[in-house]
């Protein structure tokens, strides 16, 4: 039942192995072991025979090329950012680049390599919420208002959320920033002017 | 820089009983993988399945719209009776507003459709989908989905 599948599709539910004959059906079926409506989507990769990893040919004559890292075994390819000789196990292919398990670090290291990022911080949400929830107590814009605008100067350039793209945010925030300040700038202006000395007090 | 198209769905990812910060999830989809995206307050998480390694995708229908659904009638039963006992019209109205906005609520819940829990399986790992917890709406994604996976499989489909 099992055998052609490279893993075991489980029951989102109950976690029982589901026989192959409840895939790819054009509606829900139950589960055997738990009777839940269940459908499973099942693809190629499921059934296709994975492919072994080379552990990389032995070096036999000395007009052959070494690998970087394993100078006894032959180089297949060089990496296309430093340029050093790879055998086929140190050989990484990524988004079709050959690269080498230190470029690949640096560039991950570096955000280079943005397909190998998994976290970002967001630092025009940082800039807008800093203008925008103090104002539900007034009194604290008139410190955040300042922190926002220099979040969005000193982190203009810093990648923003790799799906939604622009500056919309860190503009609102800036803005809004500015507006806040002049709001206690145009406050400060009213009381220090036109209320008499005696009435402040 | 690549592109991403939205696809349907924003759910939460359920950590555990009482969870300070949310965390929201959406899928997105690029020419040759499925971009999950967790945004947390301040930062964003990212899992990425390539199309040509997504082996199977999961999907189980679960109860709990429907709790939900009774746990929403019995709150506008209980809102009914008290509107029911109140000796001032002002009183009821008052009742009135809040029965009709777990009623709004209900309604929502029903015209949503059932719930589910829906899980996509690579060879390595199994990771759930916290965006595709209505059938309707994990039904839509999957049409979309399928379509991608099947034309980047095609080599490993003739292979077979």
């Amino acid at each position: 039942m099992f055998e052609n599948m490279n893993t075991v599709i489980e029951c989102p539910k109950c976690q029982q192995p589901l026989p192959d004959e409840l895939f790819n059906r054009s509606g829900m079926v139950n589960c055997p072991s738990c009777e839940r409506p269940v459908r499973v989507l099942a693809f190629p990769a499921l059934f296709a025979k994975v492919a072994q990893g080379s552990a990389g040919e032995t070096l036999f004559s000395d007009d052959e090329a070494g690998c970087f890292y394993h100078p006894q075994k032959r180089a297949v390819v060089h990496c296309q950012n430093c340029g050093r000789f790879l055998c086929a196990l140190c050989d990484i292919e990524l988004n079709g680049q050959h690269l080498c398990t230190a470029c690949l670090e640096s560039g991950k290291k570096k955000g280079k390599l943005n397909t190998l990022e998994n976290h970002r911080i967001l630092y025009d949400s940082i800039a807008l919420s800093l203008t925008t929830y103090p104002l539900l107590f007034v009194y604290l814009s008139l410190i955040c208002a300042p922190i926002a605008l220099f979040v969005a100067i000193r982190y203009w350039k810093a990648p923003s959320s790799i799906v939604r793209k622009g500056k919309i945010r860190f503009i609102l925030a800036i803005v809004l920033a500015i507006l806040e300040l002049l709001g206690w700038a145009a406050l400060f202006f009213a009381i220090f002017t036109y209320i008499p000395f005696d009435k402040k007090l | 820089m690549t592109q991403y198209r939205r696809l349907p769905g924003k759910g939460l990812r359920r950590g555990g009983f009482l969870t300070v910060a949310r965390t929201w999830c959406t899928l997105w989809l690029a020419s040759d993988h499925v971009l999950s995206v967790d945004t947390h307050l301040f930062s964003e998480d990212y899992k990425r399945f390539y199309l040509r390694d997504i082996q199977s995708i999961t999907l189980a229908k679960t109860r709990r719209g429907f709790v939900w659904n009774i746990i929403l009638s019995c709150f506008i039963a209980l809102w009914l009776a008290v509107m029911f006992f109140q000796s001032t019209m002002e009183g009821r109205i008052a009742w009135l507003v809040v029965t009709a906005i777990f009623g709004i609520l209900l309604t929502l819940n029903v015209v949503r459709g059932p719930t589910c829990i829906c899980y996509i399986v690579t060879a390595v790992h199994q990771e759930a989908l916290p965006s595709l917890d209505r059938i309707k709406k994990a039904e839509k994604v999957l049409r979309i989905l399928r379509r991608h996976i099947e034309n980047a499989q095609m080599n490993l489909a003739q292979t077979m």
